[in-house]
């Protein structure tokens, strides 16, 4: 009796958020994919039938192949560089500074995800637009003006991604680090190795796996990113997102939208599940990050 | 000139002083024992001569060598942790090659020394394991194996057994000290064990407060303590205060306030009414219930018994107020005192020990 | 080589941190700069902010996204607390798999999700508009409260609860008095970072905010595809600054253990 109770407590405590993740997330994804293979949207009385052309669209035009190509290499620059830039910040709060600037540095790195990446996006702008700061600090250089004009370039792109993703990268980075116990590189150094070999043969294998969780949760949303491409890149902005919000907001083919989304779904649930073990190692999912 | 010399020493964190050493030495191809409390300072002394940290004053040579700004690999030591410190990312093979790979010795020899170290520590056929799939004793002897394997001429021990269950303790004090002995190397143990620094060292230095209080063969340190902490942290000791009532011919008689007359030998001068405490081992104290030889012998209640199977604690009171304690052997259920009996608890003169603080 | 110092690391910090917060620095100082190009000379003005008082589409978007924040806040926090309750004090089978289902709101892009709500919200009829943006906000947020709340949960000891039970309290009464009491930080973290990420949403908000209704991200949006007015300066300035106060106040409690 009391098991039965407690089995029914159990399931009153789970149900709401679960049937509401089912509502929300789970059944509008399966929507998303029933529509990718209508030939319109049936709403309104208006007559649709099943076909795949959504997709063979996708797959016949080079123009989409390009654009897949250009996303997947905003993604990769994007996780490289956040990467490169993050471990020596994660490692510097990791392992370098300590006591109470310790605390401080490693709230000012969470600190940005609190606040809108759409606001850290726009900020970029008045930065890099032509009549903006860069520029008059171009000419106090004695440069000829509209020499530097960032603002609207790939460029751009890249580094607003960066900016919106680096505090994630150094968090999961610094996570792995801060677990190395110190003994480690002190038996390391026992046994021999000077800084950089302890460094490179102990530290730097056991932070994989945050390297690689930072990575991989920076690949994904940037791939699949369209506010900073739209934002920051202008028309050298055009990747899938941007296509896909065309779909929805000029365009109005929403099920060639669907497929589009559906297909990047694929990719982004492929690479997860590949790396589930990695990303379980480097348990990421027990910190409240972003 | 010893093996390891430590020269006016000093390490200061803020305003604490955390060690202060005028001068210690460590033999060549001895086992030598650190032993003290918790925060005595003892674990910073061996991380100074393992070059972790660096002294705020002083010098410190190893084999005539100065080496207080030396980094630890360039010292070549060996070092065994608490918590092993094994690399979880690396099986044994990967673990106890490390110096090896490090120093990048040939393979054929590397796959031979691991090979001959895993057999030295008994632990044949491991290679392939990982640290997580060991026991604790079975991490502990690879990681003497991984600091040994590149024939250091030092050996750093961070209170290595503090992690084992006490059987698997006491086997591997043995196998420890066997190894060391066959290896011949100059070994620092640190330990807040001191029964285990009692068994295993050639010699011990006591640490209290970061100065080293007593050092000296381990027979010599427990029978003859020098201050009240020494006679108090090496096993157990009664302490008796008094002031001096006679001294004569090194026989000592010492007047407690509670009207205890107790005799002591002494070679020092200490003038009539002189405050000493003495110390009393328990195990040096017999009980019987007839009047026997010594000149120490006073008549007690016993008001409490422990019994640890090998021998029996008895808490006694002596007539005028005095609490002792004293241990037993446990010669079988015939040969022990209940509580309640009035007993004649006697020792030697020899074995009252003048303390001198 | 030259040795790589502690002090080169610090430097390398600053650097980082002046990267990640000079241009929003450079924004933020912009807002009370009189000039609408944002050029130099700067002139210190507080026009912008004084216009945006007079600015009834912002005002009234900034409305409708704190009262968005406000009610995502309970709901997905209150939600947060029992799924993580369940599945931090009990045992069950399937487990790994709750866990795992908690995954894909934070880990697929929010633009899949979106438009995946837009077309199911259509198709039931429900459409859109704030009711909508609601219920995308508590399922993008429920993942993020339910994991610092059981970051918080299994830090503490059940056997307090235990204890509590063997000296005759019932289950309500040992959520009140002990669990509940144990697990607030990581219940108010998870309420200000809830209202946070509903507050500062931008992608689940732009694809269900129908004609006439808005939040404050998706009016900035417009006003920067436009060509901006400086207001947006000067809004964002507020926001970025509430966001960081929040933020400070939020980690602090988290970090009490």
């Amino acid at each position: 009796m009391r098991a039965l109770r407690r089995r029914l407590g159990l399931i009153s405590l789970l149900f709401p958020s679960y049937a509401w993740l089912a509502f929300a997330i789970f059944a509008p994804l399966m929507m998303m994919l029933v529509f990718s293979f209508l030939s319109d949207v049936p709403i309104g009385g208006r007559s649709v039938h099943w076909t795949a052309d959504n997709y063979t669209k996708f797959l016949s035009k080079a123009f989409y192949f390009k654009l897949s190509v250009k996303s997947i290499r905003m993604g990769l620059l994007t996780t490289a560089f956040c990467v490169i830039v993050g471990y020596p910040m994660a490692y510097a709060i990791a392992k370098v500074i300590r006591g109470r600037w310790k605390s401080a540095m490693f709230l000012l790195v969470i600190l940005p995800f609190w606040s809108s990446s759409l606001i850290r996006a726009y900020s970029w702008i008045i930065v890099l637009r032509q009549e903006g700061v860069i520029n008059s600090l171009v000419l106090a250089f004695h440069l000829p003006p509209g020499s530097v004009s960032i603002l609207f370039t790939f460029a751009a792109v890249i580094i607003g991604l960066v900016h919106a993703y680096l505090p994630y990268v150094v968090l999961t980075i610094y996570v792995s680090l801060d677990r190395i116990d110190d003994t480690l590189i002190q038996a390391a150094q026992s046994l021999g190795a000077n800084r950089l070999q302890s460094f490179l043969r102990v530290t730097l294998p056991l932070s994989l796996p945050g390297v690689l969780a930072g990575a991989i949760l920076t690949f994904i949303p940037s791939t699949g990113s369209f506010m900073e491409p739209r934002v920051l890149g202008g028309t050298s902005g055009t990747v899938i997102g941007t296509i896909i919000e065309d779909q929805f907001v000029s365009v109005f083919n929403w099920t060639f939208g669907a497929a589009l989304a559906f297909i990047l779904l694929v990719v982004v649930g492929i690479i997860l599940a590949a790396s589930a073990q990695a990303l379980r190692r480097a348990q990421v999912f027990s910190i409240g990050g972003r | 000139m010893s093996y390891v010399e430590l020269e006016g020493v000093t390490k200061l964190y803020g305003e604490t002083r955390a060690l202060d050493v005028e001068r210690l030495g460590i033999e060549e191809g001895e086992f030598f024992a650190l032993v003290g409390p918790s925060g005595s300072g003892k674990t910073t002394l061996l991380r100074l001569i393992a070059g972790f940290t660096e002294p705020t004053s002083g010098t410190i040579l190893i084999a005539g060598k100065t080496v207080q700004h030396l980094p630890p690999y360039k010292r070549d030591i060996g070092m065994v942790f608490q918590n092993y410190a094994l690399f979880p990312h690396m099986s044994v093979y990967e673990n106890v090659a490390f110096g090896l790979k490090v120093r990048h010795l040939p393979q054929a020899e590397t796959e031979a020394r691991v090979k001959e170290l895993l057999d030295l520590v008994r632990l044949p056929g491991m290679e392939a394991r990982r640290p997580q799939q060991l026991s604790g004793g079975q991490q502990q002897r690879v990681a003497l194996a991984r600091s040994l394997v590149t024939r250091p001429r030092l050996l750093l021990l961070d209170e290595p057994l503090g992690a084992l269950d006490k059987k698997l303790r006491t086997a591997m004090q043995v196998e420890l000290r066997q190894i060391q002995r066959e290896v011949g190397i100059t070994t620092a143990f640190v330990t807040h064990d001191q029964e285990e620094a009692l068994t295993l060292s050639d010699r011990i230095a006591v640490i209290n407060e970061g100065k080293v209080v007593q050092l000296g063969p381990p027979a010599d340190v427990y029978e003859h303590p020098a201050t009240r902490f020494v006679a108090d942290f090496l096993g157990q000791s009664n302490f008796i205060s008094g002031s001096v009532l006679s001294h004569e011919a090194g026989r000592l008689r010492v007047s407690t306030p509670t009207g205890l007359h107790v005799f002591a030998r002494s070679d020092r001068a200490l003038p009539a009414n002189a405050n000493v405490t003495l110390a009393v081992r328990p195990e040096k104290i017999r009980l019987s219930t007839a009047r026997p030889e010594s000149a120490n012998a006073f008549v007690a209640e016993i008001v409490h018994i422990v019994y640890l199977g090998t021998s029996i604690t008895y808490h006694l009171k002596l007539s005028e107020g005095t609490p002792l304690i004293s241990f037993d052997r446990n010669e079988g259920a015939g040969h022990t005192y209940a509580i309640g009996t009035r007993v004649v608890a006697a020792w030697d003169e020899e074995n009252s020990l003048v303390m001198q603080d | 080589m030259r040795r790589l110092t502690p002090a080169s690391f610090v430097v390398y910090a600053g650097l980082v941190l002046v990267f990640l917060y000079a241009p929003v620095l450079v924004m933020m100082a912009m807002s009370f700069n009189r000039s609408p190009l944002y050029q130099l000379p700067f002139q210190f003005d507080l026009r912008w902010f004084v216009a945006l008082t007079h600015n009834q589409r912002l005002l009234q978007a900034t409305g409708n996204s704190v009262l968005l924040a406000l009610a995502n806040m309970v709901v997905a926090t209150i939600l947060g607390v029992m799924t993580a309750l369940a599945l931090a004090r009990h045992q069950f089978r399937g487990k790994t798999l709750l866990n795992v289902l908690l995954v894909p709101p934070i880990a697929i892009p929010w633009l899949i999700l979106a438009i995946a709500m837009l077309l199911l919200f259509n198709f039931v009829g429900l459409g859109r508009g704030l009711p909508s943006m609601f219920i995308g906000h508590v399922a993008v947020s429920l993942p993020y409260a339910v994991f610092v709340i059981l970051a918080r949960l299994s830090g503490t000891e059940s056997t307090l609860e235990e204890g509590a039970m063997s000296l005759g309290a019932g289950p309500w009464t040992t959520f009140f008095k002990i669990t509940l009491p144990l697990m607030l930080p990581g219940v108010i973290a998870a309420a200000l970072f809830s209202f946070t990420v509903s507050f500062d949403n931008f992608v689940i908000s732009y694809f269900l905010a129908p004609p006439g209704v808005s939040t404050l991200p998706v009016e900035i949006y417009s006003a920067i595809r436009k060509g901006f007015t400086p207001e947006i300066n000067a809004i964002s300035t507020i926001t970025f600054a509430f966001s960081m106060l929040l933020a400070v106040f939020a980690v602090r409690l988290v970090r009490e253990a």
